[in-house]
Parts: C-alpha cells; sequence; structure tokens
C-alpha cells in the first residue's frame, strides 16, 4: 500500500472515531424503582427548585415524591377519572392537574390540599401548564374539546378560550419568557398563541408531523420548543420562526413526553416501545438509551439531567440516576 | 404657604376628575362562547341571556348558526351572574359566571353543552361516580350530581331512568351491582330535592355497548367501571 494512501485512511479512521459520540459519550444512569400507582402512571413533573416531583395516574390520584430519594410523600386524591397531567407553579406552592372527569384542578403543595376545582372544558383535560412567572397567576389547559382555555387561578374564572386546532388538543406549554403558548394536537399542528389576553388569533401554526402530535414544550431559554408525535418522530422548532432545527426518528412507538435540561439542548424522550433516551439535540446525537422493560407515558428530568423521572404503563414510578463518573450535562440557570 | 395651597388644589382636583371619570366612564367586561347540542355536538343558534344575582336580565343575544358563537359585552364586572338558555327544544339550563372586580376591560369565557328535550334522550353521566365493583358513590360525586339536581329542578316536568352498566360481562354480581348503583343515584337526587315519581332506575347486566371496555393488549392492567346515563323518559 503507498504511503499516501496509508496516511489517508489513517485520518479517515481517526475522523469516523473521534465522530462517533453515540458509543465514546454515552451516558450511564441506573434505574431504581421507588413507588407505584394502582394503574397506569400518566405523568410526571419535576418541581422548579429539583426537590420534589408529582405523578398523574389512571387510578385517579396524584402522588408527590421527594428527590433525589424518590420518597413517597403525599397522594391528592378529588378526581374522578384519570388525571393524565400535572404542573407545578413557577413559584411550586401549587399543583395544577387535568383529567378525564373533564375539570382542572388546583391544590396546595404543601398540605395536599384542593383548592379549586376549574370547570368548563366541555370534554376530558388532557394537558395542564402553569404560568412560569412569580405569581403563578395563569394556567392553560388542553382538551378533547379541541379547545385551550386560560384560567385565572385567584378566581377561578376562564380568561381565555383558544379556538382553531380541528381535533383534540393533547398537550399545552407557557414559554418560560411569558409570551406566548403552545398547543399540540390530533390535527397533527402545534399552534403559537400570545397570551395577550386580548388576541385570540393563533400568532404561529407549525407543520411538520404526520400524525398527531402528542407533547410539545419550550426550552428555557424560550428560544425552542421540542415535540413528539404517535409515530415517535421528535421535532425541536426555532420558536421565534416556526422554522424546524432537527427533525429525528426518536422511538419506534408512541412518543408521548419530551423534557428539556436546563442547557436547553439536552432532550429526554420516553416512549411506549419502552425506551427513555437521552439526545444532545445539536446532533442529534444518542447520550442515553435504556430499555425498561415497560411502556413509557412521561418522562421529566432535574436541571443537570443527573436524575430522570420516568411514568410507566405498569404502575411503577422510577428514578434513573446518572453514575457520578460520567459526563455531566452543563447546567444554567433555569428550572428543571 | 402659597405654594403649598396651589399643589394642594392641584391634588385635589386630580383626585376629584379620576373619581368622576370612573363614574362617568364604568369598566365593562365581556363574555364569549360557543353552544352545543350535547348529544350531536352541532353547534346551536339560539338565544343566550346574562341575568345578575338578583334573577334581572341584563343582556341577550343570538349565538351564531355557523360556529355556535356569542359575545356578550357591557357587563358590570364584580358578582356573581348566570347564563341561562330557554329554548322549546331543549331542557332549561342556567350556567353560573362569576365575575371578578377589575378596572380594565376583559374578556372572559364560557363554552355551553345543551341538553335536547326529546324522549330517549340518553344524558351520559361523564365522571366514574363509583369503584370497579362497588355501589356506594366516590367522594366527589356530588360535585357532578348536582348539576343533575339543577337539570330536573328547572325542568320539572321531565321524568327520567337511571341506566348503570356492568364493570365486565357474564358476572353473577351484575344485577345486584348495576341495580345498586342506579339506586344510589336516584337516592342522591332525591336527598337533594327531586321528587321520587320522576324517576326510575335500571341495572343492565352488560358493559356499555357505546363505550365497551378494552379488549386484547390494551386490557392489561385497565380498570374498567360501567357507565351511567338519566334517559329521558317523559316531558
Amino acid at each position: 500500500m503507498n504511503k499516501s494512501l496509508q496516511s489517508t485512511f489513517i485520518l479517515v479512521a481517526f475522523y469516523l472515531i473521534s465522530n462517533m459520540p453515540l458509543l465514546s459519550q454515552m451516558l450511564n444512569y441506573t434505574m431504581t424503582t421507588v413507588g407505584r400507582h394502582n394503574d397506569e402512571v400518566l405523568a410526571v413533573f419535576v418541581n422548579e427548585a429539583n426537590t420534589m416531583f408529582a405523578t398523574g395516574s389512571l387510578d385517579e390520584t396524584i402522588k408527590l415524591w421527594s428527590l433525589p430519594d424518590g420518597k413517597e410523600l403525599n397522594t391528592l386524591k378529588g378526581h374522578l377519572g384519570a388525571v393524565y397531567n400535572v404542573s407545578f407553579s413557577g413559584n411550586d406552592k401549587l399543583l395544577a392537574s387535568g383529567s378525564e372527569d373533564m375539570t382542572v384542578r388546583i391544590w396546595d403543595v404543601a398540605t395536599g390540599k384542593e383548592l379549586k376545582v376549574l370547570r368548563g372544558h366541555l370534554g376530558p383535560v388532557i394537558g395542564v401548564y402553569f404560568s412560569q412567572d412569580d405569581n403563578s397567576a395563569l394556567v392553560a389547559s388542553t382538551s378533547f374539546d379541541k379547545t385551550v382555555k386560560l384560567w385565572d387561578v385567584a378566581s377561578g374564572t376562564e380568561v381565555k378560550t383558544l379556538r382553531g386546532h380541528t381535533e383534540a388538543t393533547n398537550n399545552v406549554a407557557y414559554s418560560y419568557d411569558g409570551k406566548t403558548i403552545a398547543s399540540c394536537s390530533d390535527d397533527s399542528t402545534i399552534r403559537i398563541w400570545s397570551t395577550d389576553l386580548h388576541t385570540t388569533a393563533p400568532l404561529m401554526i407549525l407543520r411538520g408531523h404526520h400524525a398527531p402530535v402528542l407533547t410539545v414544550l419550550y426550552s428555557f431559554d424560550s428560544k425552542k420548543l421540542a415535540s413528539s408525535d404517535a409515530d415517535g418522530m421528535v421535532i425541536i422548532w426555532d420558536a421565534k420562526t416556526g422554522e424546524i432545527l432537527r427533525k429525528f426518528k426518536a422511538h419506534n412507538d408512541i412518543t408521548q413526553d419530551v423534557a428539556f435540561a436546563a442547557d436547553n439542548k439536552t432532550l429526554v424522550t420516553g416512549s411506549l416501545d419502552h425506551h427513555v433516551k437521552l439526545w444532545d439535540t445539536d446532533g442529534p446525537n444518542l447520550l442515553m438509551d435504556m430499555d425498561l422493560g415497560v411502556g413509557v407515558w412521561s418522562v421529566d428530568l432535574v436541571s443537570d439531567a443527573s436524575i430522570i423521572t420516568v411514568a410507566c404503563d405498569d404502575g411503577t414510578v422510577r428514578l434513573l440516576k446518572r453514575n457520578d463518573n460520567t459526563k455531566p450535562v452543563k447546567t444554567k440557570k433555569g428550572r428543571k | 404657604m402659597k405654594k403649598f395651597t396651589i399643589v394642594f388644589a392641584v391634588i385635589s382636583m386630580l383626585f376629584i376628575t379620576n373619581n368622576l371619570y370612573s363614574q362617568l366612564v364604568k369598566t365593562v367586561v365581556s363574555v364569549e362562547g360557543e353552544v352545543y347540542d350535547a348529544i350531536t355536538h352541532k353547534p346551536l343558534s339560539l338565544y343566550v341571556e346574562v341575568v345578575n344575582a338578583d334573577g334581572k336580565r341584563i343582556q341577550k343575544v343570538q349565538s351564531n348558526l355557523q360556529d355556535g358563537s356569542y359575545f356578550i359585552t357591557g357587563l358590570t364586572p364584580g358578582g356573581n351572574f348566570e347564563i341561562r338558555i330557554a329554548e322549546l327544544d331543549y331542557m332549561k339550563q342556567y350556567f353560573p359566571l362569576f365575575l371578578p372586580n377589575t378596572d380594565k376591560y376583559m374578556e372572559y369565557s364560557k363554552d355551553i353543552n345543551l341538553i335536547p328535550k326529546k324522549v330517549g334522550t340518553k344524558i351520559l353521566i361523564p365522571v366514574k361516580l363509583f369503584e370497579v365493583g362497588k355501589s356506594s358513590l366516590k367522594y366527589g360525586s356530588d360535585l357532578f350530581l348536582k348539576d343533575y339536581v339543577n337539570l330536573l329542578k328547572l325542568n320539572p316536568t321531565v321524568s327520567v331512568k337511571i341506566v348503570s352498566f356492568a364493570d365486565e360481562n357474564n358476572s353473577s354480581k351484575n344485577p345486584d351491582l348495576t341495580n345498586q348503583r342506579s339506586a344510589a343515584i336516584k337516592d342522591f337526587l332525591i336527598q337533594n330535592g327531586i321528587e321520587d315519581r320522576r324517576i326510575t332506575t335500571q341495572g343492565v347486566l352488560t358493559t356499555d355497548p357505546a363505550f365497551p371496555p378494552p379488549i386484547g393488549k390494551a386490557s392489561k392492567g385497565k380498570k374498567y367501571v360501567g357507565t351511567n346515563y338519566l334517559v329521558i323518559e317523559g316531558l
């Protein structure tokens, strides 16, 4: 073999090896089951301070758990149907839940007391998301009735109904700058709405999914949106322009939930294909892939992605903890 | 002293004009929403009224035939109101409306499902009132069942049959379970002022064909609770 060819071969091999982060930089996590509901666990949400997480279940209850140890703290009862989603307020004092019983309920996190029952949706409530301002003034909700509603928490009144989705609305998220709301739907679109109470037309309609869009979430700097769909596709959007930044097949089954870490680029995804995956969305590069052996309905993580909380379809609540010897995710100030 | 008097006069003037302005230009708020047929889910065009706590009508508008939308403005914030709809072909229904105090214009929202006033109409109770295999009403059921108490009070000539479906097929417990469930709902309505003679009950020995239990892989680990209906029997 001639020398220059040999050098080229070595260079190419070196390039290929050095560009294999999938193997060289994979993060190691250890799974523990910390408890269970009496039925499938549909939702999980980590609070701002990373000291607690909440789960919602088909068993009609909400449970609060401590972090990092995963000790069960309280069980909140009151819904008369599956609890599809939960969300802490920006100040961690309140929790909102959305249920099959068509209500949004507001709970006092410290006491577990039900503070408000918000009735107004004409179908099961699928998504809830608290505004992340210090006052935690508003809650957004989505429903099988195709609408997105905004509720004033203090008075319990419906201050805005956003219409336009042509099928059930699945999930909703507030941007962390408080300016916009994103909703996703079985109609395969994402709609961006102003939080200004007098604007009711969508600011943007994002098209790119070819299946029901199951979740949507802003990054902490409010610059990006992540969404996932029933075919296992994940899309990262420019939140300002609506441009698709990344689109990739993350899973082989329904991918019900995603969550950003505080670095605004690390994303966890969970699917009914039994896998939880951690991604560097700049690639996208797969940082971790764990087969849990059960379907995953919902995932969330703490700010530095050292702990991933998982809601499973066998009723278990699991924590994936990163082993200390693996590379940490760079953190910035922000929730989760 | 003169300076002080001028400052005092200016402040007084500002105070007075501000109060006058508030009295002359009262803050108003609006309510928007859509009205649907609860069974067909089609939008309805009909008269929507807002009445105050004294029962006095404040506004009356007609909802749009295309999308069922209505918009009511000129409402004074701060207090409890009611949205009332009285249409011949639909059950009379009142919907509570709370408008919080505010010093700026606000729009609130209220979507409405109207139940057709027709013999045979099946009104699904959309929440799980019972645990699997149990016949006592769950804690919190009253919040939803009171809607039906109000419905029957507002429509005093209407009689209903309460129909309860089973949690599973071919169970020897079904006759007792479903009869006891429909009786539990009836008891609640009677205890809250509805006449016994207006309510009959029926326990069904099978699961609800309109909302069947999940089968195959989807049924694994799932708890299925039989549905309950109010069926209009007489007008």
